[in-house]
């Protein structure tokens, strides 16, 4: 049988590193060793950040929110409880784009919010 | 303003109006058939603002499967460094495409997707 050589399939496993890095800094995009590491960091950190994204979006979701809320004399935490009080269910993402997109709509929101909290105190 | 509802499908909340396309986690049901949205939380019309405690009675959106798809593809890679640990694998999330064709009730007259 043929004698089968290392270095044909090494190669290709380092075509296809190097491939996946182009565009990294300094030796990482050029260098096989270099490369392997910078690849194994980079795919652990998206996956990482892909979670971490949803907690970054909901933290400007609030930023937007409480800017709103201030706009009709409320804080975030009491327009938040007044919802929930209400039992208004819509979420954070949506809060947001209306306080952003409609601020009529939002109005209407921050206006049950503070009647619920008024019937309740 | 234009007319529109915000629904609640696949765990999240979308605001749509009439001829929005909106992707969407997977429904089943066939392309080019309808679908209906009972679980609507607010519809905004001429008349502002109907907000639902939780939801607005009455009021429906009623979507077309545009399509069934999926997501780009995404590397699922963790990496435990000393100890071996490596998983690598690929995932796809189902997806469903849909044209948001009408909503219907509320407070507001029934609106129509101009097609």
């Amino acid at each position: 049988m043929a004698r089968v050589k290392r270095g044909v399939a090494a190669h290709q496993r380092h075509k296809k590193v190097l491939a996946q890095t182009r565009g990294f800094r300094g030796s990482k995009h050029l260098l096989y060793r270099r490369a392997h590491e910078a690849l194994l960091k980079a795919m652990s950190y998206s996956y990482r950040h892909r979670r971490e994204l949803k907690g970054d979006v909901r933290r400007l979701w609030i930023v937007r929110i409480g800017a709103a809320a201030k706009e009709h004399g409320m804080t975030y935490s009491t327009l938040i409880h007044g919802l929930k009080v209400a039992d208004v269910s819509i979420d954070r993402k949506v809060l947001a784009d209306l306080a952003m997109n409609d601020a009529a709509g939002f109005a209407r929101l921050a206006e049950t919010a503070k009647a619920q909290l008024a019937a309740a105190a | 303003m234009t007319q529109y509802a915000i629904i609640h499908t696949g765990g999240k909340q979308y605001r749509v109006s009439p001829g929005d396309h909106i992707t969407v986690e997977k429904l089943t049901a066939e392309p080019g058939s309808t679908v209906e949205f009972d679980h609507v939380l607010a519809v905004s019309g001429d008349g502002g603002l109907t907000v639902g405690q939780p939801t607005v009675a009455g009021a429906r959106v009623v979507a077309e499967v545009a399509q069934q798809g999926k997501g780009d593809k995404v590397v699922v890679f963790k990496y435990k460094r000393k100890v071996r640990y490596r998983v690598k694998s690929g995932h796809r999330q189902q997806l469903t495409e849909l044209a948001i064709k009408e909503i219907v009730g509320g407070d507001s007259a029934t609106a129509r997707a101009r097609s």
